[in-house]
């Protein structure tokens, strides 16, 4: 019996190899585009930004002359994207979006075994084959986030709450902390993991124990639990940073600025150069504000706050970020930007 | 912060102060479970009933601007949920562990369901005033426990009220006796004339409505906002506190203490730049947890008939006497002497 069913489904298999080898010869104009996000494509977060990016490449494709049809699936456990992301290469689909952190080994296992279409894998290790990966590297504008930070901390001390000591994330809080030392070489900067995109609860903790440690300003590096991160802040009159998206709504009186990620950036660029097979063999695409992924949104209600020399520090310091003159490294340990040498930051 | 700083009391003050607050809306749900568990029915839907409450909890306070409403509105949410879990597993027999897993699926999904469709515009900034703290006079100016048990969001005042109410209710009143012998040996509380599905299915409501408070504290109380997945496993945790505090109030208030002061503790130790790394320091809590739960519970052990449906047909006639005449209809005496 096992083995029929392990018959039929080889047989199922080849047959959905022929058909795509069926429609590839047709992908340069009409091509079909799958997108697979963590969460619902209206979340207002994560999900839907990455979706407005397929959809901006969408239509900047068709003002090229190409039209792409796009579909997508939501709410899937890793286990579930990897069985739709199969399907969709099975049913003749040229690029395969999976716009979430654990969707990984779906991405590199769908990728060996259906070679014709191109599999597009948020922050991943590595590029192989037709496997891509891009990832947001926030640490540029995080570092300017700790510069800023610096600038406005009265204790001499600043923190970052962040989610998961993983990749790009830990590169966005030491890029904080990196940034807060060069605003001002004598700071104490603190960082605390929660291992959560939103346990608020745990961040609420995690910012007040910074907070009882001297900080003043506090970092959100993480997703929906930042809530706890400004009701800390709230509590003890401190202020806040956002990062993904403004959120300074959520708490005017808090939230000094956003670090923003251009995630539809991102999506758009890698769709649209995979649907025009411009995608560079076995490159990570780790695009940071030089690429035009990261900028700051001031706070209207706050921003009035900040002495205008630091504000103009801040635009300096950005524009040098962009045109390359600093580099900002990817620290992959906590606490490693303690000992990072400032001075190691100018390009040479 | 430096190590040495760990010796100071400007250390331990916070600590304590933060172990009180992690600890308020997990000792909410374990005082309410171990009641359900001392009456025979474990409630594995906590987490469930904590989402239900959390999202009921924060809609009320959010469009009445009263939190307290909130609060109520919780308790009532998670009462109704217990309701239907306590229909399914003590007057249908439905399988206890089963049945809460499937709250848990039903209520979380319910939760960010009700949350999703309510808020579905991105525009809209819910959000609830912050509760102040209140500092109890003269008990606050205590010296190294004034500031961190003192000092503190009105509802932990509340807490302090309900360990020694549920210790009362449990261990030294009329219906405790009865709801300790429903977990331990039904039979005789049937033989004495009790109803124990009313009295098993009483103990189940207590349980819910805690379990609803605590999501409450949560989202209304402690982050003034509603956050999906923001229960992050505390109903889970709960359960774990309950085994560890032998069933006991004051042991569960002890035991679900230690986890906040050890997880207030581990987030301490990240600021302070511990060369450990951080997944091992965020695991601390749940680790001693395990440790000592298999460590506790293997003397402890659960109420014994715990998971143990009592069926109809093994009420006494005095105790069938007390259930509506339609169910005794249903499932007919059987014929003694034949």
């Amino acid at each position: 019996m096992e083995m029929k069913n392990l018959k039929r489904l080889r047989a199922t298999l080849v047959i959905g190899t022929v058909s795509i080898l069926g429609t590839t010869a047709g992908w340069a104009k009409d091509a079909k585009v799958a997108y697979i996000p963590c969460g619902q494509v209206n979340d207002g977060s994560w999900s839907q930004a990455g979706y407005d990016g397929v959809k901006a490449a969408k239509d900047a494709l068709a003002k090229s002359g190409t039209n792409i049809t796009v579909d997508y699936s939501e709410n899937l456990s890793p286990s579930q994207a990897e069985v739709a992301a199969r399907d969709y290469a099975t049913k003749g689909y040229q690029t395969v979006v999976l716009h979430c952190g654990t969707f990984a080994n779906a991405a590199y296992n769908a990728g060996k075994d259906f070679p014709n279409t191109n599999f597009l894998i948020v922050v991943a290790p590595k590029s192989v084959g037709n496997v891509w990966t891009y990832i947001p590297a926030m640490q540029d504008i995080s570092f300017v986030a700790g510069y800023l930070a610096s600038k406005m901390s009265k204790s001499g001390a600043v923190g970052v709450v962040a989610s998961y000591n993983f990749s790009n994330i830990t590169w966005q809080a030491e890029g904080f902390r990196l940034g807060a030392r060069y605003g001002n070489p004598k700071i104490k900067t603190y960082s605390n993991y929660i291992n959560s995109f939103d346990d608020a609860g745990k961040a609420k903790e995690a910012a007040q124990a910074e907070i009882d440690s001297g900080a003043d300003v506090i970092y959100s590096a993480t997703d929906q639990a930042s809530r706890g991160i400004y009701a800390a802040a709230e509590t003890n009159g401190n202020l806040a940073i956002a990062s993904y998206s403004d959120q300074s709504k959520l708490s005017p009186k808090t939230v000094l600025a956003s670090a923003l990620a251009n995630i539809p950036l991102l999506v758009e660029e890698m769709v649209s150069n995979s649907v025009s097979g411009k995608l560079v063999a076995d490159k990570v695409y780790s695009v940071g504000m030089a690429g035009g992924i990261g900028d700051l949104a001031m706070n209207p209600e706050l921003s009035k706050t900040i002495p205008p020399e630091v504000a103009k520090d801040v635009q300096t310091l950005m524009a040098a970020i962009k045109s390359g003159q600093i580099k900002v490294p990817a620290i992959s340990e906590p606490g490693q930007s303690e000992k990072y040498d400032l001075s190691e930051l100018k390009a040479k | 912060m430096t190590f040495s700083s760990f010796l100071e009391l400007s250390f331990w003050i916070p600590l304590l102060a933060a172990g009180v607050r992690v600890a308020t809306p997990l000792l909410f749900a374990s005082l309410g479970e171990a009641v359900s568990e001392r009456a025979g029915v474990i409630n594995v839907g906590l987490e469930g009933m904590m989402a239900l409450g959390a999202i009921v909890g924060f809609l009320v306070a959010y469009w009445t601007g009263l939190s307290w409403a909130g609060l109520l509105a919780a308790a009532a949410a998670g009462l109704a949920a217990s309701l239907i879990f306590g229909f399914l597993t003590i007057f249908r027999g439905a399988d206890q562990v089963v049945t809460g897993i499937v709250m848990n699926i039903l209520l979380l999904g319910l939760a960010s369901f009700a949350y999703a469709s309510i808020f579905s515009s991105a525009h809209v900034v819910a959000q609830l005033t912050a509760i102040p703290i209140f500092r109890v006079p003269w008990l606050s100016d205590l010296p190294i426990i004034g500031r961190p048990f003192f000092a503190q969001s009105p509802i932990v005042y509340v807490v302090y009220l309900l360990i020694p109410v549920f210790w009362l209710l449990l261990e030294h009143s009329q219906w405790g006796l009865s709801v300790r012998a429903a977990g331990e040996n039904p039979e005789a509380v049937d033989s004495a004339g009790i109803n124990i599905w009313y009295l098993r299915l009483q103990a189940v409501a207590i349980c819910g409505a805690m379990a609803g408070l605590a999501g409450a504290i949560l989202a209304v109380i402690q982050i003034g906002a509603y956050v999906d997945g923001m229960i992050s496993g505390r109903g889970f945790i709960a359960l774990a506190i309950v085994v560890f505090g032998g069933w006991r109030p004051w042991r569960v208030a002890a035991a679900a203490l230690l986890f906040g002061v050890v997880d207030a503790f581990q987030l301490r130790l990240q600021v302070s730049g511990v060369p450990i790394p951080s997944p091992f320091l965020i695991g601390m809590p749940y680790i001693l947890t395990i440790v000592v739960v298999a460590f506790v519970a293997g003397r402890a052990g659960y109420p014994a008939a715990i998971n143990k449906a009592y069926p109809l047909r093994h009420f006494s006639r005095k105790a069938r006497k007390l259930l509506p005449a339609d169910s005794a209809a249903v499932h007919p005496l059987p014929q003694e002497n034949s």
